[in-house]
């Protein structure tokens, strides 16, 4: 075990610590959903511009063929200046890169790593939420082309995709986890319609996403056909905690804004604070070496979904912390708090239900599978 | 930058396992600590009860990492020495003192003495030296941290109370003289670091065990005409437990190595850390290990209920959850000033 960066580690985080310094992020993030997605956004293109972005991707894709390693370094780093978080749909790249033809890994992968073009998941659907397995959406063959028909829901940031994965059904008479097949879907496509779901804390985030006669190129076909459960399975896992996600500099900017906040209004000399604020910080330091540790394994696997579980108990509580004990009802920061509060219950039910996670935990890893 | 165990770790590892399956495993368990004396002495001629001893005091010289493989195996195993409190306890508080009397007590200790560190009665390193030797056994030589130093002391009257946990006794001291608080100097603290991480790590042996115990009662168990396991609210208590052991381990191991590679206020940050984790998690497993194992998890003759009690001391010596997020909010004002810093 050796935590400390090697030689090349420690020139490249001091390579990318420099860059930070001449290239601050900007300060304010917008409070408005549209607002705060082009914020993400445009960082994420800047890093990108910049050489420090997509860094365990091949080269030959837009990537700079680092390790998972350097994506540590790199969201350490940007944490600790308090960047915005990643634009989360590299686990969609991960998909590409590892079910793509040479030729869709080629023509997709820079645009996505870039954040020029924005990717999304079309998995789930009214009555296939839990229960992946049970999409209706089809997809016809019909000469060199296939036609896709159903409709998609819960598409995180779905109003702003370019592109969609999306995940249909292409041999009704297959057992029902071998019929399903993936397919690249441009947004623009005729027949592709886009609604917006308005959450609790009022952001249109999620979108549904409706499929009408819509006609792709036999080569938007990703992988086999069949192959789709795996490919979702993958990509759910990569979701889960993969290093590039980026989800410790959103939770580290969370805490130290909160503390920021306790100090300026009082509240951090009160006890039950103190406490709670220790209790994340610590919380985020089991975070932090929990995926460190986890980047030494090779592929995501069952096992993320510890990870999965682990991240939703750590945001859930900081966040209810926040609104509960440090902003208040009737204080300026409380909306935002409160907003973020919101969306967080959504942690434990997106990229699988926490009660998915413990199932395939049981089953999976501790082997409590009898039939 | 990998957390992978090196060949030598893992060879450690599987050592110590090795050897606590022969010496703890099976009905022994139920004797409980009597005879440590033996396995102690075995423990010495493989190195382990020495490992935080340096090589230029006669010890193995080994890392914080490996104390910590070294008690989580025991852990796991249900074993009854006392390496948290003596091996590495003891040792790293004679190490914090350059004293003639902690240099001969280190050389002793690299032959297999004893030393048991002396804390107050709620088992803290406060700020009066107490009466209270941890993790004792008899025969063993408390030592305190006092002052700049750490003392062995001639203490009269001792006792092993082994009431609320027989594997891991505590001893009753009556100094003879009072003791001056120590000063928290750099040395010393490094001892409540050490102290953290290698107790973590004890924990998450215990949840280890304690989680193994259940998985395999819930296959075997069958009620309704299938086995227990197969029913989601039990599936699910398990999996919880799962997170809490792997994720113990994580911080654990992390905080053992930034222990010794990083500075004393990091290394703190993540050890607090890791205590505070490790410390609510171990309970939470060791009371779900006892729910899924139903009645027969709360009988006198199971072994539960002894994890539990070690659950409980250990995630109270040197300090709980709360004293932890007390350590890490104290730094609070310092993360905010790293992120401004910065920009």
């Amino acid at each position: 075990m050796d935590l400390t960066d090697s030689p090349e580690q420690a020139r490249f985080r001091k390579g990318f610590r420099d860059w930070l310094a001449a290239n601050p992020p900007e300060d304010v993030e917008p409070t408005d959903m549209a607002g705060r997605f082009a914020f993400a956004r445009a960082w994420q293109k800047r890093l990108y511009d910049g050489g420090w972005n997509a860094l365990s991707w091949p080269p030959e894709y837009g990537g700079r063929g680092l390790g998972p390693v350097e994506e540590v370094i790199a969201n350490e780093e940007q944490g600790r200046v308090g960047a915005p978080a990643a634009f989360p749909s590299t686990h969609l790249g991960r998909a590409l890169l590892h079910f793509g033809s040479e030729e869709q890994k080629l023509r997709y992968l820079p645009g996505l790593l870039s954040a020029e073009t924005v990717w999304c998941q079309g998995f789930s659907e009214p009555d296939a939420g839990s229960d992946l397995a049970a999409v209706r959406t089809t997809a016809c063959r019909d000469g060199d082309h296939y036609v896709i028909n159903g409709q998609k829901i819960w598409t995180s940031f779905g109003l702003f995709a370019d592109m969609y994965l999306v995940l249909a059904r292409t041999d009704p008479d297959a057992p029902r986890h071998a019929g399903i097949s993936a397919f690249i879907v441009d947004s623009r496509a005729e027949g592709v319609t886009m609604r917006p779901i308005r959450l609790a804390n009022g952001d249109e985030e999620f979108a549904e996403v409706f499929l009408d006669d819509v006609r792709v190129p036999r080569d938007a076909l990703l992988g086999k056909p069949g192959q789709g459960w795996a490919i979702a399975l993958a990509t759910v896992a990569f979701e889960r905690g993969s290093p590039d996600v980026g989800f410790l500099v959103r939770l580290d900017g969370y805490l130290n804004e909160l503390v920021e906040l306790a100090q300026s209004n009082g509240r951090f000399a009160d006890p039950v604070v103190r406490d709670g604020l220790g209790r994340s910080a610590a919380e985020l330091e089991v975070l932090r070496m929990h995926c460190l540790r986890r980047t030494a394994a090779d592929s995501p696997g069952a096992e993320s979904s510890i990870d999965k579980l682990l991240l939703t108990k750590v945001e859930q509580h900081l966040l209810g912390f926040a609104v509960q004990h440090v902003a208040r009802a009737g204080e300026p920061e409380y909306r935002r708090w409160l907003d973020r509060y919101l969306y967080g219950r959504a942690a434990s039910i997106y990229g699988g239900s926490a009660q998915i996670q413990r199932s395939i935990l049981a089953e999976r890893v501790l082997g409590l599978r009898f039939r | 930058m990998s957390f992978e165990l090196s060949d030598e770790e893992r060879s450690l590892q599987q050592l110590v396992a090795q050897f606590a399956a022969d010496e703890f495993g099976g009905q022994r368990a139920q004797s409980g600590p009597t005879e440590w004396k033996a396995q102690w002495d075995h423990m010495t001629d493989l190195g382990l009860t020495t490992i935080l001893v340096p090589e230029a005091h006669g010890g193995s010289g080994g890392t914080l990492v490996d104390a910590c493989l070294i008690a989580e195996e025991l852990a796991r195993a249900d074993a009854w020495v006392p390496f948290a409190g003596g091996a590495v306890l003891g040792v790293m508080a004679l190490r914090s003192s350059d004293s003639a009397a902690a240099l001969r007590a280190l050389a002793e200790a690299a032959g297999g003495a004893l030393f048991s560190l002396v804390t107050d009665s709620q088992l803290q390193l406060s700020d009066s030296p107490g009466e209270v030797g941890f993790d004792w056994r008899e025969g063993a030589i408390p030592v305190a941290l006092t002052g700049t130093d750490a003392r062995p002391l001639e203490s009269a009257g001792t006792t092993a109370d082994g009431s609320s946990d027989p594997f891991h006794p505590l001893g009753r001291l009556r100094h003879a003289e009072p003791l001056p608080p120590p000063f928290w100097t750099q040395a010393q603290r490094q001892v409540r670091v050490a102290g953290w991480v290698a107790l973590s790590a004890w924990l998450n042996g215990l949840a280890g065990a304690a989680l193994r115990d259940a998985v395999d009662f819930a296959k075997q168990r069958h009620q309704f005409g299938v086995p227990i396991g197969s029913f989601q609210a039990v599936q699910h208590l398990c999996a919880d437990m799962l997170v809490d052991v792997e994720s113990s381990r994580s911080v654990t191991l992390g905080a053992a190595w930034f222990a010794a590679n990083a500075d004393l206020v990091r290394a703190e940050r993540l050890a607090a850390a890791a205590k505070a984790w490790s410390s609510s998690a171990a309970v939470r497993v060791c009371e779900t290990s006892i729910q899924v194992h139903g009645g027969i998890g709360i009988t006198w003759e199971h072994i539960a209920h002894r994890r539990l009690r070690t659950a409980l001391q250990f995630s109270r010596a040197l300090g709980g959850a709360t004293d932890m997020h007390a350590v890490l909010a104290d730094q609070g004002e310092e993360i905010v000033v790293k992120a401004h810093g910065s920009h």
